[in-house]
């Protein structure tokens, strides 16, 4: 009997020394692999310029954070040199606080995945610098589309090779990138074309049609701004255009490049053709019965004029009478501001002795 | 000894098997049933309009920041109406999140049979005052009451109605006019009177409405120019009605039942007025040959032709095809023959399109056999929604 508790008490004894708590290590390793967003940028060749700009503006260790969310929009290396920025030196041409605003403009506080948008336009989620920024995705049977600030972020096929998919997912954040740069500016419209010395001709023509107000009051607004070069090419300067009579003019010489209400990003027609099933132009019914269009991926970025009759009466020579669009300035598109959008268009839709009364 | 124990053992199986069902019940109900008449698209020029996808709170509560919180009723993913809403919840047991009208797809409490009326999709609701808001939501699957503050502050439409005891209510929400931006929207509800009037089992009735926004079919005739109708219809209309029989596929909508071509019904003018418009009605057993005499199963099947007053079609009066601009629409009532664009020209082109108003299912010993609705037509801004409400069928027959 003795002997019996004996066996019993070595074998729980043995029993005892089996025991293990197990802590999953292998699983804590697996997920410690998974980097941070400012690693990732960090690592990337595609995104150096952006992560010279993150280092500059002293956010890398923001987002290194791991107790953090983020949604970072990355653009890429190509999307920068498109805007003038080829080296990281080239960001020494800011001043501090200037960089620093434009990265934050590209971080979001929390993680936004593409799925978890509402299927609709312009969803408006808050950038560190406390701006909304507009994200609209699309997510159909055979095709998705996605953009933010009008810009298109890349899709790529997801893991398993089925779908495509939108979102880099890393530890602390999700990373959208990006073709072109985005441009958030917290000023008004009006704000913003003043500080332009490259839009100061239109500046002016807007000030003496009576229209400079409304870049300021309307809200949401959509500019269609001319450049300097546009306008002194068709010998519109500012002086000549402040010895212009409004009164002997169709108010359409000047009023269809202010729209409102309207909030449209350059690619937010292709958007809505996803949504519509259909290419549409935006088409402003506008003064004297003159309809001032925009157009997008279908048929050219950029705008035209047709008058009451629908016939087209743009500057461009055009034989056999068809609309032809006035193109914007290369990288001169979805100039996003506190109260709407500004596109620069590179010439005129109308010129002034076409609508002279 | 062990009878007891099985005897023990049994009552505390049967124990388990004890539950107590609370049955939701409410008290001096009314009825009602929303539709979201919404119907514009999302063009360049309507993209920054609020969302037509709708949240409607019934007697809402608000937080401190004046943001809603909670409230008696939540409908919610309220989607723009389809063209036809059939006489029974159709869309009871769709998983999607989007739902057509309320209840639509919500499990909630609905109404009886009433008078011989089947009203499984108006839900119940307690009489008395409620407060009705409707807000502007994003798509997604995200409940109402879980989106950000940010997303629960658009409200379309604000409204404090009163609704009596055993009442049937129909509310919608319609545009106003096309000219001002943003969209004006106004609330729309119409106190039913169907359960209270007496109706012919024999005839199948309609009712029409047009409630299209002012100015739309103005706006329409302008931007198609002179390209075709069926788009719109004008203020004032005339509607008749002609009862065809089973012709070929290759040529539909030539064998007219005779004696009922171009019957004149009644007219509908644009209107908001909360009446309930005047029923026509039409036999659901007309004679023609190859009729059924037995009346168990009927063929015919329904056009109804919208005109402006200018024009007499027993006369063989139409407008042109090519510049109708409003003048003439149709709404041909037909699951088997008549698709859009078989014809060129009227009288039988550019149809809006609906299910039979005659409904015919299975019953009894019978695989077919038809039976009468009460229907609404409502005309809104280019697009004609047929609300159709069943008739308390014949009881099945069991027979093997």
């Amino acid at each position: 009997m003795l002997h019996t508790y004996k066996y019993l008490v070595l074998l729980l004894f043995i029993g005892g020394l089996g025991c293990k708590k197990p802590n999953y290590q292998s699983q804590e390793q697996a997920s410690s692999t998974v980097q941070n967003a400012g690693d990732y940028i960090n690592n990337n060749f595609d995104f150096t310029l952006f992560a010279a700009a993150v280092k500059k503006a002293g956010l890398f260790d923001t987002l290194n954070n791991p107790g953090a969310s983020y949604t970072v929009l990355v653009p890429t290396n190509e999307a920068f040199n498109a805007d003038s920025i080829l080296s990281p030196t080239d960001f020494d041409k800011f001043p501090i606080d200037t960089l620093r605003y434009m990265v934050r403009s590209y971080i979001l506080p929390t993680k936004i995945f593409f799925s978890g948008i509402p299927s609709n336009l312009d969803n408006l989620y808050p950038n560190l610098n406390g701006v909304n920024l507009y994200f609209s995705p699309y997510q159909g049977q055979y095709q998705g589309a996605f953009t933010i600030e009008g810009v298109q972020v890349a899709g790529f096929e997801n893991a398993a090779g089925n779908a495509t998919t939108y979102d880099v997912t890393e530890a602390n954040a999700v990373i959208h990138v990006m073709d072109s740069v985005i441009n958030v500016n917290a000023c008004t419209v009006q704000d913003f074309v003043a500080a332009r010395p490259d839009l100061s001709d239109f500046a002016a023509a807007l000030k003496r049609f009576g229209l400079w107000d409304s870049l300021r009051t309307a809200n949401p607004l959509t500019l269609y701004a001319v450049s300097n070069s546009g306008m002194e090419s068709r010998g519109l300067t500012a002086d000549s255009v402040n010895n212009l009579d409004p009164t002997l003019y169709n108010p359409i010489l000047f009023s269809g490049y202010v729209q409102y209400p309207h909030h449209l990003f350059t690619e937010d027609l292709m958007m809505i053709g996803l949504y519509a099933n259909s290419g549409a132009n935006a088409v402003f019914p506008s003064a004297g019965g003159y309809s001032f269009n925009m157009t997008g991926v279908y048929y050219g970025y950029g705008c035209y004029l047709l008058d009451p009759s629908g016939n087209y009466v743009g500057p461009i020579f055009s034989p056999y009478g068809y609309p032809e669009t006035t193109p914007y300035v290369p990288n001169g598109t979805n100039y996003a501001c506190s109260n709407g959008v500004v596109h620069i268009l590179s010439d005129l839709v109308v010129l002034p002795n076409k609508v002279h009364n | 000894m062990r009878m007891i124990t099985y005897t023990g053992l049994l009552a505390v199986l049967l124990l388990c098997g004890c539950r107590k069902v609370t049955y939701n019940t409410i008290s001096n109900p009314a009825y009602f049933r929303f539709f979201n008449s919404l119907n514009y698209s999302i063009t360049p020029a309507t993209k920054d309009e609020p969302q037509p996808y709708l949240a409607m709170v019934v007697d809402p509560t608000f937080d401190a920041n004046g943001v809603v919180n909670g409230g008696a009723v939540l409908g919610d993913f309220l989607d723009q109406r389809l063209a036809y809403a059939p006489p029974y919840p159709a869309n009871a047991g769709n998983t999607s999140s989007d739902n057509y009208e309320y209840p639509g797809s919500e499990k909630v409490l609905v109404g009886p049979i009433l008078n011989g009326f089947d009203l499984s999709s108006w839900a119940q609701i307690t009489s008395g005052k409620h407060r009705f808001v409707f807000y502007s939501r994003p798509v997604s699957q995200t409940p109402f009451f879980q989106l950000a503050a940010a997303q629960r502050k658009f409200a379309f439409a604000d409204t404090t109605v009163d609704l009596a005891e055993g009442e049937v209510y129909t509310m919608e929400l319609l545009q106003k006019d096309v000219y001002s931006s943003p969209i004006p929207i106004s609330f729309y509800m119409r106190h039913e009177q169907f359960t209270k009037l007496p109706f012919d089992d024999s005839l199948c009735y309609v009712n029409f409405y047009n409630l299209s926004a002012a100015g739309f079919s103005a706006q329409a005739v302008a931007a198609l120019g002179t390209a075709g109708g069926g788009s719109s219809i004008r203020d004032t209309m005339n509607v008749f009605l002609t009862l065809y029989f089973p012709d070929s596929v290759a040529g539909p909508g030539s064998n007219v039942v005779p004696g009922y071509q171009y019957v004149p019904l009644t007219s509908v003018i644009r209107s908001y007025a909360s009446g309930v418009a005047p029923y026509t009605s039409f036999p659901i057993f007309p004679s023609y040959q190859g009729s059924d005499s037995t009346d168990i199963h009927s063929k015919i099947w329904e056009e109804f032709m919208f005109l402006s007053p200018d024009y007499n079609p027993s006369a063989g009066n139409f407008p042109s095809y090519s510049n109708s601009q409003g003048d003439y629409a149709v709404l041909a009532c037909t699951a088997e023959y008549y698709t859009k664009q078989t014809f060129v020209g009227p009288p039988h082109n550019d149809a809006y399109w609906s299910p039979n108003l005659i409904i015919t299912i299975p019953s009894g010993t019978y695989s077919a056999r038809s039976y009468s609705s009460i229907s609404s037509v409502e005309m809104i801004n280019g697009h004609a929604y047929v609300m159709s409400v069943q008739r308390q069928y014949a009881p099945p027959v069991e027979s093997y």
